[in-house]
């Protein structure tokens, strides 16, 4: 052959070659087929999908007796980025792990970048899986029962027994409550100075449900700082009321800091019970004062006490009642590094970012907890109250990683209700999954959906999870000719807003990395 | 020995010919590649192996140096800096699946794909 030829036949060839390859590549971005699947082991780079966040929570890599690679997880939670080459519907989350013996693991999806919320599952609870109580299952929940008394979960759910003997893992709070005496009064304006997304829970005895949040923003950070208020029967994920409030103008951080705004959400006549209240908004807001005439007002799981700066001159001390197991503190900033002091007990605050946590004595009305400076996240396993009058438990007790059957006993718990399947064995190792509507999935600034995996309690227990690998199994309808632009242009559609009200999302007290 | 010399001196001008055109498709390639990921992060992703297609561009890199002696000294210079050019490309590809930042990863792969297209430019060029 001519070295002419050749080169004609080659440069052909060359041609075909590159447009086989971006035809691939097209291929492989639109996937007509509607699936994709995506495996990490955490420790080799893979398509789609980011390094564990921080990886400081993951230990060096072992391989186990048959060659698998697993990742000791130390701290919780574990962040996963995924950027898929397209949108799609719905993704399955599965990781596969071995666990030593710890008691729960979870995965999550971020559903609200604003205020940092995550839908989240319970994938595997040791204490639900291995109670030896009467069991029924049913609409995806577990209810187990020391004696059996229900028939179904549907059953149980319509003739709730005493919401003391009650105890519930990632379930609906739908135990009915019931408070004697007048559930308002007069207004009354509360000083309160808390910082983002706060979840109240107040009741009614029926009569109209009325609050006003006066607000500020303090634009601190970057972007819009909406805030979305929602009135939710304690439960139930339906919003019965809700209002809006739009940025204040300022999406700069400037630091200067808006007038004290307001916004009311009300029930005119709510049926007797408990609603909760969901307040979203970035940290950039800050609740400063709560006008209401509801006599009872806990918040639930978490309270973020602000500081007073553009507000107020100097600084103030706060008391709040905490009711729980155990109570977790931590601050951002350096200057709000402290000391918390309780019951005699104290808690120091002595580095930013960093989780510090002490067990609290179980009494009835809450515990006094003193924080001498602003800025400062508590957690606890149960409510908050701003003072005496306000406290009240509106949740059955909640199965932690650690509750044993020996803690149920002694509470005289006699029904556990789950929402929850366990995991699959599969070779030895856990197989669990969850399955997440991406259309409901809030994107990072970095435009990736974020997951976790998470393992409450990791860095205390005495046991390991050991994490082989998360699979994410991302499906859309089939791209056809009928609807051939529609769906394309639907695939790369950026998601309406990174704003949404959560009433059973959960957040990890920090912010993503 | 002087038969092998004699053949291969028959061969070296396929052998050029090959390592040039498919140098420049793959140029070519990432370059096309390069701004489909510019507008759409994501897009590059699929190739799973980029170490190895940077790999292959060495090697046809390498073949298409094998010409005669009066082009060689125009057209090595571009070679070589192009290679190094993709070396700088295959170490980013090593940890480009797990880098954080698409911004970053947009400019890096436009450069990259622009760098090559120049360098195919004036390779094909100084070699007429």
């Amino acid at each position: 052959m001519s070295l002419e030829s050749y080169r004609r036949k080659l440069r052909l060839a060359a041609v075909l070659g590159v447009c086989f390859g971006i035809f691939f590549l097209l291929w492989r971005t639109l996937l007509p087929g509607g699936s994709l699947v995506v495996t990490s082991d955490l420790v080799h780079p893979a398509p789609f999908v980011s390094p564990p966040k921080p990886q400081d929570r993951l230990a060096a890599p072992m391989a186990d007796s048959e060659g698998r690679i697993l990742s000791p997880l130390l701290r919780h939670p574990l962040y996963i980025d995924l950027t898929p080459p397209s949108r799609f519907e719905n993704v399955r989350v599965t990781v596969r792990y071995f666990n030593t013996g710890h008691g729960q693991i979870e995965l999550g999806a971020l559903a609200s970048a604003l205020d940092e919320q995550y839908v989240s599952r319970t994938v595997e609870q040791r204490l639900v899986d291995s109670l030896p109580w009467s069991r029924v299952e049913g609409g995806g929940m577990v209810l187990l029962q020391r004696a059996k008394r229900f028939d179904s979960v549907a059953d149980f759910m319509d003739r709730p027994p005493d919401r003391a003997k009650v105890a519930v893992a990632d379930a609906a709070a739908a135990i009915p409550v019931r408070i004697d005496g007048d559930a308002t009064g007069p207004t009354r304006t509360i000083d309160a100075s808390l910082r983002g997304h706060h979840r109240i829970i107040t009741y009614s005895g029926g009569e109209p449900l009325a609050m006003s949040f006066l607000v500020q923003d303090m634009n601190r950070d970057a972007g819009e700082d909406p805030v979305a208020v929602s009135i939710y029967r304690l439960g139930r994920t339906e919003a019965l009321a809700g209002t809006i409030l739009e940025d204040d103008g300022n999406s700069s951080s400037d630091q200067h800091s808006s007038k004290l705004r307001s916004v009311s959400v009300s029930l005119a006549a709510p049926a007797p019970g408990a609603y909760q209240i969901e307040f979203a908004s970035s940290n950039d807001v800050f609740i400063r004062k709560i006008v209401t005439r509801q006599r009872k007002l806990v918040f639930a799981e978490r309270i973020y006490l602000g500081d007073l700066i553009g507000y107020s001159p100097g600084s103030r001390s706060r008391t709040v009642l905490a009711s729980g197991r155990r109570l977790i503190a931590r601050t951002a900033d350096q200057e709000s590094l402290q000391t918390l002091s309780f019951e005699g007990n104290t808690l120091s605050i002595d580095e930013p970012n960093t989780r510090f946590m002490r067990d609290l004595q179980a009494r009835d009305g809450g515990v006094a907890v003193r924080a001498p400076k602003g800025n400062v996240l508590l957690e606890v396993d149960g409510v908050f109250a701003l003072s005496g009058g306000d406290f009240f438990d509106p949740f059955p007790l909640r199965i932690q990683w650690d509750t044993s059957a020996a803690d149920l006993d002694r509470r005289g718990i006699d029904y556990v209700l789950a929402r929850y399947a366990p995991p699959r064995t599969d070779g030895g190792l856990f197989e669990a999954s969850a399955d997440f509507d991406m259309r409901r999935l809030a994107l990072t600034r970095d435009g990736d959906y974020r997951f976790v995996i998470g393992a409450p309690g990791i860095d205390e227990s005495q046991h390991e999870v050991r994490i082989a690998s998360v699979t994410f199994e991302l499906t859309r309808q089939r791209l056809d000719l009928g609807n051939f632009w529609s769906d394309l242009s639907e695939m790369f559609k950026p998601p309406e807003s990174d704003f949404a009200v959560l009433p059973d999302g959960r957040s990890y007290g920090e912010r993503g990395p | 020995m002087r038969r092998s010399s004699k053949k291969f001196a028959s061969l070296r001008p396929y052998v050029a010919e090959t390592g040039a055109v498919v140098y420049r498709a793959l140029a070519v390639f990432l370059l096309l590649a390069g701004v489909g990921e510019f507008l759409h992060p994501g897009f590059l992703a699929s190739v799973v192996s980029p170490t190895l297609l940077i790999a292959l561009a060495i090697v046809a890199a390498a073949a298409a140096l094998i010409e005669d002696a009066e082009n060689r000294a125009r057209a090595s210079w571009i070679y070589a800096a192009t290679a190094a050019v993709i070396v700088v490309g295959a170490t980013w590809a090593s940890w480009y699946l797990w880098i954080d930042i698409p911004g970053a990863r947009n400019a890096l792969t436009f450069a990259v794909g622009v760098v090559l297209a120049m360098a195919f430019f004036y390779a094909g060029r100084t070699q007429k």
